[in-house]
């Protein structure tokens, strides 16, 4: 778990060193504010993540909306 | 954005057909052999012929804006506020997509080939890989799907023809059976699959030539279909329905089972080449859509210092988004080509342009009329000058 939040953190380490002082520098203020806001969403879902606490999953949002009608669908074409 | 990226029809093209078919003939053969049995090959030709009903609705949306992406024109149909809730919505479907593929990517390297190795390796060093790409920008993707292509597609004809002396025709009949329903639903998750051609609509406004739109959905909607249908018959045909419908991997087991003379055999680096070679391109391009449309939603001069951040959140959704690639399997089949066909491929398209026709937004045919002579002006100040300003 230590080694994940390791790697986690080199990783994003490079990326801010990699992007932002030259944005910083060219006072490009929206893009630090959207670069730093995606940052932070990343961060929180990541570490959660690597700490095994519960994080949200599309998909299972996706699965009960769309779910039952692709079974009615299924249900009208599999007659035959 | 000022960004002058200009892409030939051919690096359109070539990025769109690599896009959907790599990944799409690994997986679909089993699901939609599943569903249509013998009929499979029907279902290629219907999903194909649904492809060119969304390949027209993207072609007539992307005509009227020649030189807007699809956030561009949301809003200029739609009006900002409008605009930018089907724009977030569009961006959710690219990094939802791009985490889908990179988790199918890493998923498949380790169940056929590195049991061993953990899956998060391949989910990393391919988003890192990819992120570079992107960084890069659209030209240098299309220039290395060039090369991708080639290898692609050499896989594909070279398995087929080293697999049909095994193939028996007869496993193809009865033909239609149980009649259409099967087919029709056979048809669905492919059909799905070529709908992603919906990401042309952000790549498409960096055409050098803008009256060549329709020429790029219609020989990639029929490329992926020729290549979908000779897939299916070869997989079909050498296997029969009943077994190719509980392979996970129909493409690959195809390469397992050939052995010429004791001689050539073991090519499962073929399908190995096909299926890094094709996803690489598909994770860059979706990538490369949802980094810019960010960009462009958050009206970001320059897009590249998002690559890094977004690639954090892709890594993150390829690890939790399944336990296990058979819960992909899963839920492809049931209710992926619902979820994307009404809403991403098929509804929204469909919305934006009834209404882009109903409120005369862009212009339709002032783009064959001076196609190549300084396009990039004329063009974009068409469809500015046709915008009202006061729209809502």
């Amino acid at each position: 778990m230590l080694g994940f939040l390791f790697i986690y953190l080199a990783g994003l380490a490079l990326i801010i060193w990699l992007e932002l002082p030259a944005l910083v520098k060219q006072k490009q203020w929206r893009e630090v504010a959207a670069f730093s806001g995606l940052v932070l969403i990343g961060s929180y879902l990541s570490i959660s993540m690597i700490l095994r606490l519960p994080t949200p999953n599309p998909n299972v949002l996706i699965e009960a909306i769309f779910g039952p009608l692709s079974k009615m669908l299924e249900a009208a074409l599999s007659g035959g | 954005m000022a960004e002058k990226t200009r892409i030939s029809w051919v690096q359109a093209t070539l990025l769109l057909i690599n896009m959907v078919t790599a990944t799409l003939i690994l997986v679909v053969p089993a699901i939609t052999t599943e569903a249509a049995r013998q009929d499979a090959w029907l279902s290629a030709l219907v999903a194909t012929f649904g492809g060119l009903l969304l390949a027209f609705i993207f072609t007539k949306l992307q005509q009227r804006f020649p030189r807007e992406n699809l956030l561009q024109f949301s809003i200029t149909i739609l009006g900002p506020v409008l605009g930018k809730v089907v724009g977030f919505l569009y961006l959710w479907y690219f990094l939802h997509l791009a985490a889908i593929i990179i988790r199918s990517f890493g998923d498949f390297l380790v169940i056929s080939f590195m049991p061993e190795t953990p899956v998060w390796v391949f989910i990393i060093i391919i988003t890192i890989l990819a992120a570079y790409a992107v960084h890069n920008g659209l030209e240098v993707i299309a220039r290395v799907n060039i090369l991708f292509f080639a290898l692609v597609i050499l896989s594909i004809v070279i398995i087929f023809f080293l697999t049909a002396k095994d193939m028996d025709f007869t496993n193809l009949t009865p033909i239609l059976a149980e009649g259409w329903k099967p087919v029709v639903r056979g048809s669905l998750f492919p059909l799905a699959w070529i709908g992603e051609i919906v990401i042309g609509l952000m790549i498409l406004s960096h055409l050098a030539n803008p009256g060549e739109i329709k020429r790029v959905y219609l020989v990639t909607t029929i490329g992926v279909g020729i290549l979908l249908l000779q897939v299916i018959i070869g997989v079909v045909a050498t296997f029969g329905p009943e077994y190719t419908s509980h392979l996970i991997f129909p493409g690959l087991t195809g390469t397992r089972i050939i052995s010429i003379g004791n001689f050539i055999e073991r090519l499962e680096a073929l399908a190995m080449v096909m299926w890094v070679g094709g996803a690489f391109t598909k994770i860059c391009l979706v990538y490369y859509a949802g980094v810019y449309g960010m960009a462009e939603w958050f009206r970001l001069k320059d897009p590249r210092p998002l690559v890094g951040p977004a690639g954090i959140i892709l890594v993150f959704f390829a690890l939790i988004i399944y336990e296990h690639f058979i819960d992909f399997l899963k839920f492809a089949t049931v209710p992926f080509p619902m979820y994307t066909l009404t809403t991403f491929e098929g509804g929204l398209p469909l919305l934006l342009l009834v209404i882009a026709i109903l409120r005369k937004k862009g212009g339709a045919g002032n783009v064959q009329k001076n196609p190549g002579s300084n396009d990039d002006s004329s063009a974009s100040t068409n469809s500015r000058l046709l915008e009202p300003q006061g729209n809502k």
